[in-house]
């Protein structure tokens, strides 16, 4: 072997090395970037959230869940875009209480219609399973959180599933296929959000537990 | 006085219906008008369990209903078995 060519597969694992260090690569025949957009076709996107105070507990949806993110398989912290989830479609089982908490007191859905989190990258990625056409990662979205006209930097922890476009995807829809599940807490007091005197810590929890599933098609 | 009589314990009886309503309906502070069903089941292509939230009406009688009409009937029976003494 020459000195040149060892010279070269110096250079070519160095530079591995590098992008190792940097990016974490999808562990899976993925090529160019892909924009993956939410569809419920794929699977129901949802936000659930749960409130405990004193008085009482309750659960409650937000189905009307849209967005969009590209992810580079080569570079998975570059990952980028945005979620949108529509604050009409927020329901807690009573009729009265969907409607304050869509009123001024509350989340003033009429001056600010829409929650988003506007993710900026990955952090702390890691692979954690890797099977024939299916890769599940692990790790933080750290982006912009809006809620209620108060913008505030978040680090959301998430679980990513990618499945390679197969003759069972398809049947859903086109392209490869990507679940994100995510699990957080939100501080009402830290969106400003007050309601009316005296219920937040009584009947309406000052933390709001936050599930959310999403579901989209990578192309 | 018999009539005043069957009111009386007409309205311990709706208090005793209303607080059993109460309690098999969960015992809820709030009355709710719908009720959270979540369907699971098993997704293949992701190797999950896949979730599918719906809303169906459910009427669940809370205490904010409950406790004022429960009130009402046990009010109405004191009051009757404390005319019946004041009588006797």
């Amino acid at each position: 072997m020459s000195v040149q060519r060892i010279g070269q597969l110096v250079l070519v694992s160095l530079v591995n090395v590098t992008v190792a260090l940097g990016a974490t690569q999808l562990p899976l025949p993925v090529s160019g970037k892909k924009t993956v957009t939410l569809t419920n076709s794929v699977g129901q996107n949802l936000c659930r959230f749960h409130s405990s105070a004193p008085l009482e507990e309750f659960e409650g949806t937000a189905d009307e869940v849209s967005g969009s993110f590209t992810l580079d398989p080569q570079n998975l912290e570059a990952t980028q875009g945005q979620i949108r989830v529509t604050v009409a479609s927020m329901r807690t089982g009573i009729a009265r209480r969907d409607e304050h908490l869509r009123s001024p007191d509350w989340l003033d859905a009429e001056r600010y219609p829409t929650i988003s989190f506007d993710i900026q990258k990955l952090t702390d990625v890691r692979i954690t399973e890797q099977s024939r056409g299916r890769a599940v990662l692990t790790a933080k979205a750290v982006g912009l959180f809006s809620l209620h006209g108060v913008q505030k930097p978040m680090e959301l922890p998430i679980t990513l599933t990618y499945v390679l476009e197969n003759a069972e995807t398809r049947k859903r829809a086109p392209g490869d296929l990507v679940m994100v599940q995510s699990e957080f807490t939100l501080s009402l007091r830290d969106f400003n959000i007050r309601g009316r005197q005296g219920v937040i810590g009584s009947r309406v929890g000052e933390n709001i537990r936050v599930w959310v599933t999403l579901y989209g098609s990578a192309m | 006085m018999r009539g005043w009589e069957l009111v009386r314990w007409l309205g311990l009886f709706i208090a005793l219906v209303v607080l059993a309503l109460w309690l098999a309906h969960g015992g809820h502070v709030f009355t709710k008008d719908k009720q959270m069903v979540v369907y699971r089941e098993h997704d293949p292509i992701f190797g999950t369990s896949r979730e599918r939230v719906e809303w169906k009406p459910s009427f669940r009688l809370g205490l904010d209903i409950a406790g004022p009409v429960a009130a009402v009937g046990l009010g109405v029976w004191l009051l009757g078995r404390w005319i019946r003494r004041r009588k006797a």
